[in-house]
This record gives structure tokens, C-alpha cells and sequence, in this order.
């Protein structure tokens, strides 16, 4: 890997290729185990490249904080390695890894003010107050933070109060940037707002960043690339639409979009014939379908012909805006969900079709089938 | 409704509050001879009395003095040792009930275990402490009985502290700690930004009840040293208790005990203004 740099050009592409790989992140067979031998963590690997924007999604209790957290150095791993910028950082403290944390409950100094809690990380490694001054005040106007640089957190709305957190955070530029769930306790219409916020600025900086939420909506918007975990270990991890077309595991499919299950070790009818023919039936385990790939037809005798059919009976429905949802039980006794405009009208008994495309297979441990399908590769 | 909830404490505070206070304040304006149980009024003379002479000043050094020697120590010494047990981890229980149990004695009966650790030449005290010093014979010197006194007052006082500063510790904000730790912060600026704040609450509460209990030492006094020697260690409450008690003058007993209500209430209120307020308001943020 050793060049002989011919020209300042090599030499300065050189440096940026440092600094670029300074941000790469390893995470090698992380494992946690809290004292009491709960496993929070098992086992769990990823190589992260440099400037990646990493959502870990999972429902609360997978492991994602804690996974966070190892990272950051502030609990310590019963066994693996974390490698940031190809170094081994396992052993060192939080402040000496390179790596910034923004918090849920924004974890500001309540007697400081906003500009001296962004200033405040610069002056813990002795930066010259002048310097420090002015890069905690450029850091504020980029946050929009500039007419309220003089006041304390507990005067600061929550989406105020958490842009001090990410401009604390950011101000010493560092390698890699680690947000817990750092939107969860913000009122909903600025939450889209500060997540674009989030985006642009990671975009700015191109610094490696690991956010996590439990909330779908989120975790797609903010991904370049999806983790999804589960009691401890990665379910599934690839880019957002990957993750969100190709769920790897019934539970990423329920999870992520909350995708119908039908349980075809109770029933196979509900199969299309075609795929029948195609799988060892002892294999199958469920059949998944978004609400959204459901359609709705008028009479039953309208499905014929269509790939996959369920007929149902109305147990209730929730308006989402435009659209209602409408829960239904099937004649195999199943519980699904269709997507129909709201100003339709539910009725009591309902048909829905779906193309075989859109049909999901699942084996009986939840393992994803479909990719090994004919029919649905390239469907999408 | 709201009656009958607040009732009770409200008969409570008359009784056991209200009412001393005020029988306080009139006592102060009586002459009232216990033995023939004679009562006349006596205006403002049992005030000039006692406000003239020279033992009410000398108490109220002292116990200025005891109050200064004892109030930095404790609540200095209870935080620095609340902070280490909580860093502890392990053992803490353990550390937590050895700094209580001396607040937990009772003062008098461990002032007496005391006064026997200063007696004179066979002491502890002077065996050990006093032969570095070259000072002997604690409790009989005007200068050092004071001190004494104070050292004990310190010891009993110090746990109540602890546990006060243990429980304003429990407050800290986990979250707030990690924020500092990431941000390089080392242990003093962890401890300035981060539990300072945070134990306001518990700073305050422990400042104003340990002055108040300071301004108001009687047991170690009268088990120790009696006042002496040569009034070096009579303090106010002594005083009330010796003139109202000792001598039945409960006029000017009472006066006494008005001059240390005052004294209480004005040392509260400036130490409330002078940081207290404000240290309470941090730790709500």
C-alpha cells in the first residue's frame, strides 16, 4: 500500500484518502453480556465505508442503544473488536475514539448556554478560546441556533434544544457521529423538518454516521444503508429499498412496513397454484403481502384469474389520511390488513387479489424463500 | 374537604409551633418566678438585661464560631465522602451505614464516649494528637474546648450530610455524564458541569439544615464541658437552657432563645439568597 508520492497532487489525494479512511468503521463479533447474562449483543458484524448514514432499526430491547454505545466506548464489550479508521479503539476511553453522540433527551449542561455547550467539547482538548468562540458561532448559525446563541437549554424548544446537541456534537468534526433516537422526543411536524436537517448536515460533513430508531418512516428516509436487529444480532443489512423489497426474514417483512402474514402451515390454499407446483410444500412456512400490494374488487367473481385471492369478513379500519386501513379476518381464520382509498366504503365482506410479484414466501423458521423463486425475481 | 386534609397538620403546626414561638416571645415580656408562681409584667427589662450583658455576646461568638468550625466540614466532608462511596460501587451499603450510625447515636450518650477520648493526659487525644501539638488537657483549655466540642459536632453531623448528598446523587442524569465522558471532560470539569448542578437541590437543603442544627448545638456542650472553661463554650442554646433552667430566670431564658430564632432565621435567609436559591434552580433544569 506504500506509494512514492511523484507530485503534490499525490500527496494532497493522499491526505484526503487518510482522512476519507479515518472514518471507516469495524464492528467485529461484538458481543455483550450484561452482568445477570442477559446477551444484548451477539456476535454482531459490520464494516462500515467511510461517509456512510447507517440507521439501526429494531424494536426496543434488540440491542441497537447498545450497539451504539459499544461503539462509543461508553459500555464496555464482553468480546469482539470495534476498529474506527482501521485502529483498534476497543480499549480506549469515549473522548478518544474520534467519535461524537447526540442523545435522545439531548443530554445538554443546564447551566451553560447554547454557545458554551457547543464551545464545551472544544475547550475539554484546550482549543484557544478566540478559535473555539468562533467556531462554536459558525456552528450555531448553521444550526439556526444565532438568536438564541445566549440562552440556557431549559428556555430552548425540544427541536431547538437538539440542534445544541448536534452542533455539539459536530463541532469538533468528528470521525464518526453516533445519534440515539435523536428525534423520538420531538413534536411530530418538526421532526420532518430536523430530520431533512440531519440528512443535509451529514451530507456537509460526509462524516460515518450511526443512527438509531424503532421508527420505520425514519430509518428509511435517513438510510444508505439499513440494519435491522433483533435480540441482539442483525436481522437484515443492505440498502433501505433492498431491505424494504427483499425483507430477508418475516420478522424485517412485519417489521419494516407491516407486511400481512398468513400462515400456511395451517392452510396452503390461499397459494397460488403455480407456486404450488414450484416448492416442497414442508418448506412453507408464511405467506407475506404488503396492504398496499392488495387490491380490492367489487365481487368475489371479479378475483377469478388472479394470482392470489382471500376473502374475508370487516373487523374494523383506521383512516391514515388518504388512505384507510382496513382490517379483515380470511376464511382460513387469518388476520390481514388491505390499503384503500379513504373515500371508499367498507364493506362487511371484502375479496383482495394481489399478483404473485408482490408475494412474499417465508420458510417455517422465517427464513426468506422467494429469492430462490422464479417468478418473483426481477418483478420489481 | 380541603379542610379536613389540611387539618390535622394544620392543628399540629398551632400546637407544637405556632403557639411555643409566641409563649416564647411573651415569656420574654414576663417575670415569672416558678417557685411562688408569680407573673408580672416586666416590659422590655428582662431585653435590656440581657442584651447588655456580656455573657449573651460571648455565646453568640461561640456559637458563631462553632457554626464556622462545623458547617464547612460537614457539608464539605459529606459531599467529598457521598462522591466516594458512589464511586465505590461495591461495599457502598456498608460505607453508607459506618458514616451514618454516628447520627444515628444519640449525641449525648456518645459525648460522654468523647469526653473521655479528650480526658486530660490519659486521654486518646492527648496520647496521640496532643503529643505532636504539645497541646494537653483539650477540654479544660479556653482555646481548645471550643474545637473539641466541635469535633464531635462535626463527627455526628457529617453522616446525616452523606445520605443527603447521596440522595441529590442519585439525581445525576445518567445521559448528561456520557455526554461529558464523550466529550473529553476530565474529572473535575465532570464534576463542575455535570453533578454540581445536579445536587443543587440537595447542596442547599443540606447548607440550611446543617447551620440551623450548628447555630442550635446543646447536647455536646452540656455533656462535655458544661459551658466551660470559663464560658469558652457556652453557646446560645446552652445559655437559654442555663438561665431559664439553672437560674429560673425565664425572661431572660427566653430572650436568648428569641436571639437564636433570629439569628437562625437571618442565617437561613442570606444563605438562601446568596446562592441557594439559585443552586436549587439548577438542579431542576
Amino acid at each position: 500500500m506504500k506509494r512514492v508520492p511523484t507530485t503534490m497532487a499525490t500527496v494532497r489525494g493522499e491526505q484526503a484518502e487518510q482522512v476519507s479512511s479515518s472514518r471507516s468503521v469495524g464492528v467485529e463479533a461484538m458481543t455483550k453480556v450484561y452482568p445477570g447474562g442477559r446477551r444484548a449483543l451477539d456476535g454482531v458484524e459490520l464494516a462500515v465505508e467511510p461517509g456512510t448514514f447507517v440507521v439501526l432499526l429494531g424494536p426496543s430491547g434488540c440491542g441497537k442503544t447498545t450497539l451504539l454505545r459499544c461503539i462509543a466506548g461508553l459500555e464496555r464489550i464482553s468480546a469482539g473488536r470495534v476498529v474506527i479508521g482501521g485502529e483498534d479503539v476497543t480499549h480506549r476511553e469515549p473522548g478518544d475514539r474520534g467519535v461524537a453522540m447526540v442523545f435522545q433527551n439531548y443530554a445538554l449542561y443546564p447551566t451553560k448556554t447554547v454557545l458554551e455547550n457547543i464551545e464545551y467539547p472544544l475547550r475539554m482538548v484546550k482549543v484557544p478560546r478566540q478559535a473555539r468562540h468562533r467556531q462554536a458561532r459558525e456552528m450555531a448559525e448553521l444550526l439556526r441556533l444565532g438568536p438564541v446563541m445566549g440562552s440556557r437549554p431549559a428556555q430552548l424548544s425540544g427541536g431547538q434544544r437538539q440542534r445544541v446537541g448536534i452542533g455539539r456534537a459536530l463541532v469538533r468534526e468528528p470521525n464518526v457521529l453516533l445519534m440515539d433516537e435523536p428525534l423520538s422526543n420531538i413534536d411530530a411536524e418538526l421532526r420532518g423538518e430536523l430530520r431533512a436537517e440531519i440528512r443535509r448536515l451529514q451530507r456537509r460533513s460526509s462524516t460515518t454516521t450511526f443512527y438509531v430508531t424503532h421508527d420505520q418512516a425514519e430509518a428509511l428516509a435517513l438510510a444508505d444503508r439499513l440494519v435491522v436487529m433483533r435480540d441482539g444480532r442483525i436481522e437484515q443489512d443492505g440498502p433501505p429499498e433492498q431491505v424494504y423489497q427483499e425483507p430477508a426474514t418475516r420478522f424485517v417483512a412485519s417489521f419494516l412496513g407491516g407486511m400481512n402474514m398468513l400462515d400456511l402451515t395451517r392452510s396452503q390454499a390461499v397459494l397460488p397454484a403455480q407456486l404450488r407446483a414450484t416448492l416442497a410444500e414442508d418448506r412453507l412456512g408464511w405467506l407475506g403481502v404488503r396492504p398496499e400490494d392488495l387490491r380490492v374488487v367489487a365481487r368475489p367473481e371479479d378475483a377469478t384469474g388472479a394470482e392470489l385471492v382471500l376473502h374475508g369478513t370487516v373487523e374494523g379500519n383506521e383512516l391514515l389520511g388518504r388512505e384507510r386501513l382496513v382490517h379483515f379476518r380470511t376464511r382460513g381464520d387469518q388476520r390481514a390488513r388491505v390499503r384503500i382509498h379513504a373515500d371508499q366504503t367498507v364493506p362487511a365482506q371484502i375479496t383482495v387479489v394481489a399478483n404473485s410479484a408482490d408475494i412474499h414466501l417465508f420458510d417455517t423458521a422465517g427464513r426468506r424463500l422467494s429469492g430462490t423463486l422464479p417468478l418473483s425475481s426481477g418483478s420489481r | 374537604m380541603t379542610a379536613a386534609l389540611l387539618g390535622p397538620a394544620f392543628v399540629f403546626l398551632i400546637a407544637f409551633v405556632v403557639l411555643p414561638v409566641l409563649t416564647v416571645g411573651a415569656l420574654a415580656l414576663l417575670n415569672f418566678d416558678p417557685l411562688s408562681q408569680e407573673t408580672s409584667f416586666a416590659g422590655l427589662e428582662n431585653w435590656h438585661r440581657v442584651l447588655a450583658s456580656q455573657e449573651l455576646w460571648q455565646a453568640t461568638g461561640n456559637t458563631l464560631l462553632y457554626t464556622a468550625l462545623t458547617v464547612p466540614f460537614e457539608v464539605g466532608g459529606g459531599l467529598l465522602i457521598a462522591l466516594a462511596i458512589r464511586a465505590a460501587g461495591r461495599g457502598a451499603g456498608l460505607w453508607r451505614t459506618a458514616y451514618f450510625a454516628p447520627t444515628a447515636a444519640t449525641l449525648a450518650a456518645m459525648s460522654v464516649v468523647w469526653r473521655w477520648l479528650f480526658y486530660p493526659h490519659v486521654g486518646v487525644f492527648d496520647e496521640t494528637l496532643g503529643r505532636l501539638v504539645g497541646q494537653d488537657g483539650w477540654l479544660g483549655s479556653t482555646t481548645l474546648a471550643l474545637p473539641a466540642v466541635a469535633i464531635v459536632g462535626s463527627w455526628a453531623g457529617i453522616g446525616s450530610c452523606v445520605v443527603m448528598f447521596l440522595a441529590g446523587l442519585s439525581n445525576v442524569p445518567a445521559h448528561l455524564e456520557d455526554a461529558a465522558r464523550m466529550d473529553r471532560a476530565g474529572a473535575w470539569h465532570r464534576f463542575w458541569s455535570v453533578i454540581w448542578p445536579a445536587i443543587g437541590p440537595a447542596t442547599t437543603f443540606a447548607l440550611v439544615i446543617t447551620t440551623r442544627d450548628s447555630l442550635r448545638v446543646y447536647d455536646q456542650v452540656r455533656v462535655m464541658t458544661d459551658g466551660g472553661p470559663q464560658q469558652s463554650t457556652s453557646t446560645l442554646s446552652f445559655t437559654a437552657w442555663q438561665r431559664g433552667v439553672s437560674y429560673l430566670d425565664i425572661g431572660g431564658g427566653s430572650v436568648v432563645n428569641t436571639v437564636l430564632l433570629v439569628l437562625v432565621l437571618i442565617t437561613v435567609a442570606v444563605q438562601l439568597r446568596l446562592g441557594g436559591r439559585r443552586w436549587e434552580e439548577d438542579g431542576r433544569r
